[in-house]
């Protein structure tokens, strides 16, 4: 007869891991051990569990724009590229849930259609959490880059605190990507510059008036689908003086670290008619153009 | 009052593009419209499961008004996409307005219906006119009720009462049409309560919509995430969880497989100013006594089960499967000594009569009480098939409605009908098959009654 211990824990015991929060990474709000999403912010919890892990903690960067402008199409075409990059600029995603963006923009195009509307309920959207290596960069600088709705940010913009991820996270990004639709502006519609304008005076409240350090946080600007306007793409900062008065002016005053880009992801487009939903915009052929220059230079405008 | 209103919808404006208040009343205030912005569902937010039918849900607004609105897939995205537009219409209705509907959204929004204001605008206006609601209903749809038991059974319909009493959040599945228990469950709460009942009857869930009581997606791995992400409680239809004996689920549940439901009703008309989820224990202790003299047409074949709590999805993702099974109640058969006294004092089969119409009916006169209980009896004898009855009912009830204003000749045919019904089904559960000449009698009986119509 053998005397072998056996060691059982208490039931009780499993509760006590309750007792210690995890606070999100975003809004640093307390959360259980076992919570999928903040129950504040609804940012998911995987990007605490994993800057945990780490000994570098991971950076933020924001792209933002309007509803429509390709939010969607540009992160997920960006994070396809990057990762399939031999060398230059290399991406790696930590996390299947990283990959999800990627995954459901690519499959879209490859479909001929464009990825489906973004759901303005942020426990709805797909961040990517990755690893970034620079050519003569030693070390990789982790990006948490989340897809956010284009109607959240404009309810943020006019309510604050309507979205508190939204506000959280634009505090704490080191760098941001605003999207702004060509097409559009190139037509007259001035709506692009008006929403680029309350945007950048929300993140000019956001920041103050230090001159310390908040101002150089570098802004990039991009026109996306470009490709419907050529001139887009000789002279982005041309093509945003005159198209975008009130916006250019207003990075000048106050975001001193910008930069205009243009990009394009479909060569050409066409409208379907769909049975039952209408006229469907689709793309006749996937070119992307203009996508990795943005963010490169924003890395570029790091330290770390 | 003044009903106001306020569309949700994608659309491209001169404020926003996309998911946005697009059009509202004038008096809808900053906040409340505020607070409809953020429980505005957005693209894909409908279960596949009622992309077709929609969604009702209701929820109050810090003005102290409520919402009860209809989610609709309709239309196209404006902005080429793929994916229908999601649409709702939300209604803001002052509380003395949903108390006239007796605190029940979707008999409001039936009455909406009807009145045609609640519709799918092709061209949405910028400013929407508020509007008044005429009518009221009961405190109980007896129709329903009596539908949900003969579909559901007692049990999933008390389980859904103890969910809601229970105060978690809880997502419920088992069954394809969620509306109908959703509409169900309303009817089975003092009105007082009912605006505690936040819902959803189509809507995924989300953070942003923290509705107490939702329906969950159907197919397996989505429900599953859901639950893990909203720590929501769930309920089974199709597997109830075992219901204590006590408190106001156990007094659901005995009214349920009792048929008590004129008492039920009665008691669930009287008003209760003030009166909370967490006062209907205590209530229900309070009532027992109304509901045991009751002398039921068809009793002891109600069994209550152990007490178990439903639980939080932090203790099981399941609610009640550990529970031990074991009736607190059987009904043994009697000593043969006595058995043919107990067939003698059973209530055969045919007078198994559901709550008369004269019970009612606001009737004014003992002599109007007398004649209609008279007619009850000679419906009741027509509806079994006797020849006579039919023959006396067709003399009476024309002499009777000569003497009644066209409100209460309406109301009393709508009382006959539910009678008729009511018997039709209580003799459907009791036999093995439904008879024909039965369903002949129900029809001949309401020819009578809806002759001149």
């Amino acid at each position: 007869m053998s005397n072998e211990k056996c060691v059982l824990p208490m039931e009780s015991y499993r509760l006590a891991q309750y007792s210690v929060q995890v606070p999100c990474y975003v809004c640093e709000g307390p959360n259980t051990f076992d919570a999928e999403l903040c129950r504040h912010c609804q940012a998911p919890m995987a990007l605490a569990h994993q800057a945990n892990t780490q000994k570098v903690r991971p950076k933020m960067i924001a792209v933002v724009g309007s509803a429509g402008s390709g939010k969607t199409v540009y992160l997920g075409m960006l994070t396809d590229m990057l990762s399939r990059q031999e060398d230059g600029l290399q991406l790696l995603a930590r996390g299947a849930f990283s990959i999800t963006l990627q995954q459901n923009t690519v499959s879209a195009l490859a479909h001929c259609r464009f990825p489906d509307k973004t759901p303005a309920e942020p426990d709805c959207w797909h961040w990517v959490h990755c690893q970034v290596r620079m050519p003569g960069r030693r070390q990789p600088v982790e990006l948490i880059v989340p897809d956010m709705a284009g109607e959240s940010v404009h309810a943020e913009i006019e309510h604050p605190h309507t979205y508190p991820v939204i506000r959280s996270f634009a505090e704490k990004c080191c760098g941001v990507i605003v999207l702004i639709d060509a097409a559009r502006i190139n037509d007259g519609d001035q709506d692009q510059d008006f929403f680029a304008m309350k945007l950048l005076s929300y993140l000019s409240e956001l920041y103050g008036d230090n001159k310390k350090g908040r101002e150089k946080r570098p802004l990039a600007l991009m026109f996306t689908k470009a490709d419907r306007c050529e001139e887009c793409f000789d002279d982005p900062a041309g093509f945003a003086e005159k198209k975008a008065p009130g916006m250019w002016q207003h990075c000048r005053e106050r975001f001193p670290n910008h930069r205009f880009f243009a990009a394009g992801v479909a060569g050409a487009c066409a409208t379907v008619a769909a049975f039952g939903e209408g006229d469907i915009v689709v793309p006749l052929r996937i070119e992307p153009r203009g996508i990795v220059e943005p963010f490169q230079w924003l890395l570029e405008q790091l330290k770390w | 009052m003044l009903i106001e209103q306020a569309i949700f919808t994608s659309a491209r404006t001169g404020r926003r593009d996309g998911y946005q208040l697009v059009a509202a009343s004038p008096g809808v205030t900053e906040e409340d419209a505020r607070e409809l912005a953020h429980w505005g569902p957005t693209h894909d937010s409908l279960l596949p499961s009622a992309v077709a039918a929609g969604s009702v849900n209701f929820h109050a607004l810090p003005s102290g008004a409520f919402c009860a609105s209809k989610t609709t897939a309709s239309g196209a995205e404006y902005s080429g996409r793929r994916g229908k537009r999601i649409y709702t219409q939300c209604l803001v209705v002052p509380p003395d307005v949903l108390a006239r509907f007796a605190n029940n959204p979707f008999r409001l929004l039936e009455a909406a219906a009807a009145s045609s204001t609640l519709t799918v605008h092709r061209e949405i206006p910028r400013v929407l006119k508020p509007f008044q609601l005429v009518g009221r209903s009961s405190a109980v749809d007896w129709e329903l009720l009596q539908r949900l038991c003969g579909e559901l059974g007692p049990g999933p319909l008390a389980a859904l009462v103890g969910a809601a009493v229970a105060g978690t959040n809880v997502g419920v599945t088992g069954h394809p049409r969620p509306e109908r228990y959703f509409a169900g469950l309303i009817n089975l709460f003092p009105i007082e309560c009912r605006t505690e009942l936040s819902f959803s009857t189509g809507l995924r869930h989300s953070q942003q919509r923290p509705f107490r009581q939702i329906a969950l997606p159907s197919e397996p791995f989505a429900r599953r995430r859901v639950v893990s992400q909203a720590k929501l409680a769930v309920l089974n239809l199709s597997d109830p969880p075992h219901l204590p004996s006590s408190g106001w689920i156990g007094l659901v549940f005995r009214v349920l497989t009792r048929h008590q439901f004129a008492v039920f009703c009665e008691v669930l008309g009287e008003p209760r100013p003030g009166l909370r989820l967490a006062d209907l224990d205590p209530l229900a202790e309070q009532l027992r006594n109304r509901f045991d003299t009751f002398v039921s047409p068809r009793a002891g074949d109600a069994t209550c089960e152990e007490e178990v709590p439903i639980a939080a999805a932090t203790d099981s993702p399941e609610v009640g499967t550990d529970a031990p099974a074991g009736p607190l109640e059987r009904a043994h058969a009697p000593h043969r000594r006595f058995a043919k006294d107990r067939r003698q004092a059973d209530p055969p089969i045919d007078d198994c009569r559901p709550s008369p119409p004269s019970a009612q009916l606001d009737l004014q006169s003992d002599r109007l009480l007398e004649r209609f209980r008279a007619l009850d009896s000679v419906v009741f004898d027509a509806l079994s098939g006797k020849a006579e009855a039919l023959g006396q009912l067709a003399q009476l009830w024309p002499q009777l409605i000569d003497e009644l204003d066209a409100e209460l000749v309406n109301e009393s045919r709508e009382e006959y009908l539910r009678y008729a019904l009511d018997a039709w089904l209580a003799r459907a559960r009791t036999a093995d098959a439904r008879d024909p000449q039965r369903a002949i009698a129900a029809l001949d009986v309401l020819s009578v009654l809806f002759k001149d119509r």
